[in-house]
C-alpha cells in the first residue's frame, strides 16, 4: 500500500487546496453573477490551508511520503503557513480588480493553483517533483500576469515571462538531469551521496550551476532579472503582490532544502556562487530602483534587492552560522511577505505613478500611514519587520567565517543606505508635495483596505511576531 | 576485431563516434543542399512564386485574423486523449490495484471532467 492515514493528515494542506480549486472553478462557472461568493470561498480555502498547516506544526507533526521523496517538517509547514498567509491576503485584495473584469472565477482559481504548487514544492525531497511542483506555481504565473487584457503592457509582460520562463525552466530541468546522471538518483538524500566526497565530479558541478542559474530566474536574481520590471509593471498589481511574495518565498525554500540536504559536501561552492550573484542582485535592484518614476517598476527593482538580501543568507550557510542562515531565510521570507505584499496593495489603492502619491498624507491619511510604515520597513529601519530579516542575515553572516561572506554582508549595508533615497522619496511625496486630483477613494475598496491595514499592523508587531518566529525556524528541523 | 577495438577503448572515447557522426550528417546536408542550388536550373515566373494552395490560385490576403475556435476543440481534444493514455495501462493492471487504484483513478477523471464541465458552461463546445 503505498499511503497510510498518517499520508492523509500529512497532505492535509495539499488536499484541502486542491479540493479548493475545484470547487472554486465549478462555483464560479456555475454561479455566474455571485463573484463575491467565489472570492469568499478562496479566501476561506487559504485561511482553512493556513489553520491546518499551523495544527500539523503545533503537533509536531514529521513525516516522510512517497519513498522518501516528500517530506512534512517545520520548515516546509512554515513555508506553507508564509505561503497560505499571503495567498489569503492577495485573495482578498484580488476581489474589486478580479469582479471588475468579470473573470474573477479564473483568476481566482490561477491564485489557487499557484498556491498549490507553492505548498507541494516546499515539501519536495526529489528533484524531479521539485520540477514538476516549480511548474505547477510558474505555468499560472504566467497567465496571471497576462490577466489585464485592457492594458497592452499586461500582454507584454506576460509574453516576455513566459519565454523567459520557458527557457529558464528548461535550463533548470537540464541540470536536474545532469546531476541525477551522476548521482543515478533524484532523491536528495541519494543526490547528497554523489555530493559528498567534496570533489563531485565536473557533470554534477555543471548541473549545480545550471540548477542554480535556473533558480535565479526564478527568484529573479541579477543578472537573470530582466523579466521582473516587465512582468511586474505590467500584471495586474494583486498578481504583481502576489507572485513577487508566495511563489519566491518556496522558491527560496527548496532551493535551500536542495542545497543544505542534497549538496552539503560542496557547499564550499555554492556559497561562493551564491555570494556573487547576492552581490550583483543587490547593486542591479537598488541602483535600478532609483531611476524608476513608476511605483510599481520601482518595486519590482525593489524585489530584486531582496532576493539578493535573501542570497547573502545562502552564501552564509557554511562555518559555524549555518542555524542562523537557514533561520535568517525563514525569518526574511515572513518579513518580507508582509511589507512587499502591503506596498504592492497600497499601489492598488493609490496607483502606480509617482505623482498620485502627492499629498497623500492630507487626503487619505491612514493609507499614507500604511505605505509610510511599509517603506520604513522595505528599508530595514528597527523595530519594523524588515529590520528582523536583516538582523539575522547580518548575524549569520559575521558568524560565517568566509572572507567572500563578510565582503557580500558589507554590501548589503551599503545597498540598505542605497536604498533609502527611492523608499523614502514615496514618503517625501507623501508628505510635502500638493494633493493632486482623483486619488479620493473609490467604491468597494474594504478587502483591500482591510488587506492593506493589517499587513501594516504585521508588520509594526513583528518585534512581538519574531519571537515564536525565531522559535519555530530554529526548530525547522533543516539542520 | 572491431568488437575488440571498441573494447579497448575507453567509455568516454565512445563519444567520438557520436561527434563523428554529427560531423557526418551536418556535412553530408549542407553537400546535397549545395549540389541542388549549383545542379538545379533557376527559371523564376509570376506564377511560380504565388502561395502554393493545392494548384488553386488564392482569392484573399491570407495574413489576416482567422477563429481560433479550432484551436479549442483541439484543446479539449487533449484532455481526453491523455485521459486515455492513463486509462490503458491502468485498465491492464487494475486487478493488482485494488480499491486503491480505483480511487486514484477516480480523483483524476473527476478533475478532468472539471474541466470538461467548464469549457461546456464557456460556451467552448458551440460551433457558431
Amino acid at each position: 500500500m503505498p499511503y497510510s492515514a498518517e499520508t492523509f493528515v500529512g497532505l492535509i494542506p495539499e488536499i484541502i487546496a486542491a479540493i479548493f480549486l475545484l470547487l472554486v472553478l465549478m462555483v464560479g462557472v456555475f454561479a455566474e453573477r455571485a463573484a463575491g461568493l467565489v472570492s469568499g470561498i478562496t479566501a476561506l480555502g487559504t485561511v482553512l490551508i493556513f489553520a491546518s498547516s499551523a495544527w500539523l506544526l503545533a503537533s509536531g507533526f514529521h513525516g516522510s511520503f512517497f519513498g522518501g521523496g516528500y517530506v512534512v517538517d517545520g520548515f516546509a509547514l512554515y513555508f506553507k503557513l508564509v505561503v497560505a498567509g499571503s495567498a489569503f491576503f492577495a485573495s482578498l485584495a484580488a476581489t474589486r480588480w478580479a469582479q471588475g473584469t468579470g473573470d474573477a472565477t479564473e483568476y481566482l482559481t490561477l491564485i489557487l493553483s499557484v498556491v498549490l504548487g507553492a505548498l507541494l514544492l516546499v515539501s519536495m525531497r526529489d528533484l524531479f517533483g521539485v520540477f514538476l511542483a516549480l511548474e505547477l506555481a510558474t505555468i499560472p504565473s504566467y497567465a496571471m500576469v497576462a490577466f489585464d487584457r485592457s492594458r497592452r503592457e499586461s500582454a507584454e509582460g506576460g509574453m516576455k515571462y513566459i519565454i523567459t520562463g520557458a527557457v529558464a525552466s528548461s535550463v533548470l530541468l537540464y541540470g536536474i538531469v545532469l546531476i541525477y546522471g551522476a548521482s543515478s538518483s533524484a532523491n536528495l538524500s541519494g543526490v547528497a551521496k554523489a555530493f559528498s566526497s567534496g570533489h563531485a565530479s565536473p557533470v554534477a558541478l555543471l548541473g549545480l550551476i545550471l540548477l542554480l542559474s535556473g533558480f535565479a530566474f526564478k527568484v529573479s536574481a541579477a543578472p537573470f532579472h530582466f523579466w521582473t520590471p516587465d512582468a511586474y509593471q505590467g500584471a495586474p498589481t494583486s498578481a504583481a503582490a502576489f507572485l513577487s511574495v508566495a511563489p519566491k518565498a518556496a522558491t527560496f525554500a527548496i532551493l535551500l532544502r536542495i542545497l543544505v540536504e542534497g549538496m552539503p559536501g560542496e557547499a564550499r561552492v555554492w556559497t561562493a556562487i551564491a555570494a556573487v550573484l547576492a552581490i550583483v542582485t543587490m547593486f542591479t535592484g537598488n541602483l535600478f530602483a532609483l531611476r524608476q518614476s513608476n511605483v510599481r517598476r520601482m518595486l519590482a527593482y525593489s524585489s530584486v534587492a531582496h532576493s539578493g538580501y535573501v542570497l547573502t543568507a545562502f552564501a552564509a550557510l557554511q562555518g559555524g552560522a549555518k542555524a542562523e542562515a537557514v533561520q535568517a531565510v525563514m525569518i526574511y521570507s515572513a518579513a518580507y511577505a508582509a511589507m512587499n505584499l502591503g506596498a504592492f496593495l497600497v499601489i492598488d489603492l493609490v496607483g502606480e505613478d509617482t505623482k498620485s502619491f502627492n499629498g497623500l498624507i492630507r487626503t487619505r491619511p491612514m493609507v499614507a500611514a500604511s505605505m509610510f510604515l511599509f517603506m520604513a520597513a522595505l528599508v530595514g529601519i528597527p523595530p519594523l519587520s524588515g529590520f528582523w530579516g536583516k538582523l539575522w542575515i547580518i548575524i549569520a553572516g559575521t558568524g560565517s567565517g568566509s572572507i567572500l561572506t563578510y565582503v557580500t554582508v558589507g554590501v548589503l549595508v551599503v545597498n540598505t543606505v542605497l536604498s533609502v533615497p527611492y523608499y523614502f522619496g514615496i514618503v517625501r511625496n507623501m508628505i510635502f508635495e500638493e494633493p493632486v486630483a482623483g486619488t479620493g477613494e473609490t467604491k468597494g475598496e474594504g478587502p483591500l483596505k482591510f488587506s492593506v491595514y493589517a499587513l501594516a499592523i504585521i508588520t509594526v508587531l513583528f518585534f512581538i511576531i519574531i519571537i515564536p518566529l525565531a522559535a519555530v525556524a530554529g526548530s525547522s528541523g533543516l539542520l | 576485431m572491431t568488437l575488440g577495438l571498441v573494447q579497448q577503448m575507453s567509455y568516454g572515447a565512445l563519444y567520438l563516434y557520436v561527434g563523428l557522426f554529427m560531423l557526418l550528417v551536418a556535412g553530408f546536408v549542407s553537400a546535397v543542399l549545395m549540389l541542388a542550388r549549383m545542379l538545379s536550373p533557376s527559371r523564376r515566373s509570376a506564377s511560380k512564386s504565388k502561395v502554393y494552395e493545392t494548384g488553386e490560385s488564392s482569392v484573399t490576403d491570407p495574413w489576416r485574423p482567422f477563429p481560433v475556435r479550432y484551436y479549442v476543440f483541439a484543446l479539449l481534444f487533449l484532455i481526453f486523449d491523455v485521459e486515455t493514455a492513463f486509462l490503458y495501462p491502468w485498465a491492464v493492471i487494475y486487478r493488482t490495484l485494488g480499491v486503491y487504484g480505483f480511487v486514484e483513478m477516480v480523483v483524476f477523471v473527476v478533475i478532468l471532467a472539471a474541466g470538461l464541465v467548464y469549457a461546456w458552461k464557456k460556451g467552448a463546445l458551440k460551433w457558431v
